[in-house]
């Protein structure tokens, strides 16, 4: 395996000397990635978008500090679970409401939609029953697209444990899956 | 790491379909999946399932991100923040620095009061010149009262049989049977009396 080089260092080095463009370029690379992993913990666009928005702005507030140990991308990656596990502490009952609110509208949907939706729901909730850090590392590995070295940075574990876990991850879902299907 | 287990990860990392092994490994594990037809069935069984989970669309609806980018520049405002001050580097150091000069002001201003200046040796007293001041009165602390030595008469120290200590108004230190012949009473108020005299 090779060490690859962090592509974001150098733009959080710029910023580090007083380029704030850097930050705009790190913002346009990562919005999406950052949008995604928050929706997943977060049931509404809306407060997506507000946690998304707080994401940055803390990263932007720590990036002068920013000591790259990590690649730029897990250390913002870190930054999005803890602010999504941290709202939803705060906003317990409003989620559990809104996700009442997502099942009804759902049952309602055009009948084409709703084969393609019933087995995404299915995939969806067949992950859900996987233990937190199998869930973690398989939704940090095949959504995020990151590597098992940035995965294992994000689930406070070792490279290897991770691999263990995805694998593990894997094979439940196509347990859990393959029972629903029979 | 035993080597089923380290197959068995290698496995997982190889049908995930990211090259995160060496071409070692990689030779390795294709080995596996060819040799044994159990293992090639498990590895396609998995590469299926990751790929229908790559497939799922993301949750929500997305947002524009051009829109997301803007409020996100709005939020985080339009200069990089200074870096800050490390405290905790200068912590320790200047603490440090503080509590010496504390304890040397301490030391120069408040001298206390039982710390002398060493005599000068017999070796040391033939160099020195004699000093012209008189010297100092010698106190000793005594039952919460400083009494000056000096006050008393040579003669009374250098007797040794006790005599002089009756003469110096002290109790005779060689006839001590009589308190034996005190009753609590009159020890309590002794002590009573004693207090009573510090505390004036």
């Amino acid at each position: 395996m090779t060490e690859s080089v962090d592509p974001d260092l150098e733009l959080a080095e710029a910023f580090r000397a007083g380029d704030r463009g850097a930050f705009d370029t790190l913002v346009r690379r990562h919005q999406k990635g950052i949008w995604r992993l928050v929706r997943r913990y977060i049931k509404s666009d809306a407060d997506a978008n507000d946690v998304t928005q707080l994401v940055f702005v803390r990263a932007f507030k720590g990036l002068v500090t920013f000591r790259g140990q990590s690649a730029v991308r897990s250390w913002l990656y870190r930054i999005a679970i803890n602010c999504s596990l941290s709202w939803i502490r705060d906003h317990r009952f409003e989620q559990a409401s809104e996700i009442a609110e997502d099942a009804l509208t759902e049952t309602n949907a055009g009948p084409a939609r709703i084969s393609h939706d019933q087995e995404g729901s299915r995939l969806r909730a067949a992950i859900a029953q996987l233990p937190p850090k199998q869930k973690l590392v398989l939704e940090l590995r095949v959504f995020d697209d990151l590597s098992f070295k940035e995965v294992a940075d994000l689930a406070d574990c070792s490279e290897n444990t991770a691999k263990v876990n995805f694998h593990y991850a894997v094979k439940r879902l196509r347990d859990i899956l393959g029972g629903s299907r029979e | 790491m035993s080597d089923r287990a380290n197959d068995r990860d290698l496995i997982a990392a190889y049908q995930d379909g990211v090259s995160e092994l060496t071409a070692d490994e990689r030779r390795r594990v294709e080995a596996l999946v060819q040799g044994d037809p159990a293992i090639r069935a498990e590895a396609e069984a998995t590469v299926a399932m990751i790929a229908e989970l790559r497939a799922l669309p993301p949750e929500g609806t997305e947002p524009s991100w051009a829109v997301l980018e803007r409020e996100i520049r709005t939020a985080v405002g339009p200069t990089v923040p200074p870096r800050p001050f490390r405290l905790w580097r200068w912590l320790v150091p200047a603490g440090a620095l503080a509590m010496t000069a504390a304890i040397a002001m301490l030391v120069i201003h408040h001298p206390h009061d039982g710390l002398q200046v060493a005599a000068p040796t017999a070796r040391d007293a033939g160099d020195l010149p004699t000093p012209s001041a008189p010297e100092a009165a010698t106190g000793l602390w005594l039952d919460g009262h400083v009494v000056d030595v000096d006050d008393l008469d040579p003669a009374f120290l250098d007797d040794d049989d006790g005599d002089a200590l009756a003469t110096g108004g002290l109790l005779p230190a060689d006839d001590l049977h009589w308190i034996d012949s005190l009753d609590d009473s009159a020890i309590d108020r002794a002590e009573t009396w004693l207090d009573k005299k510090k505390k004036s």
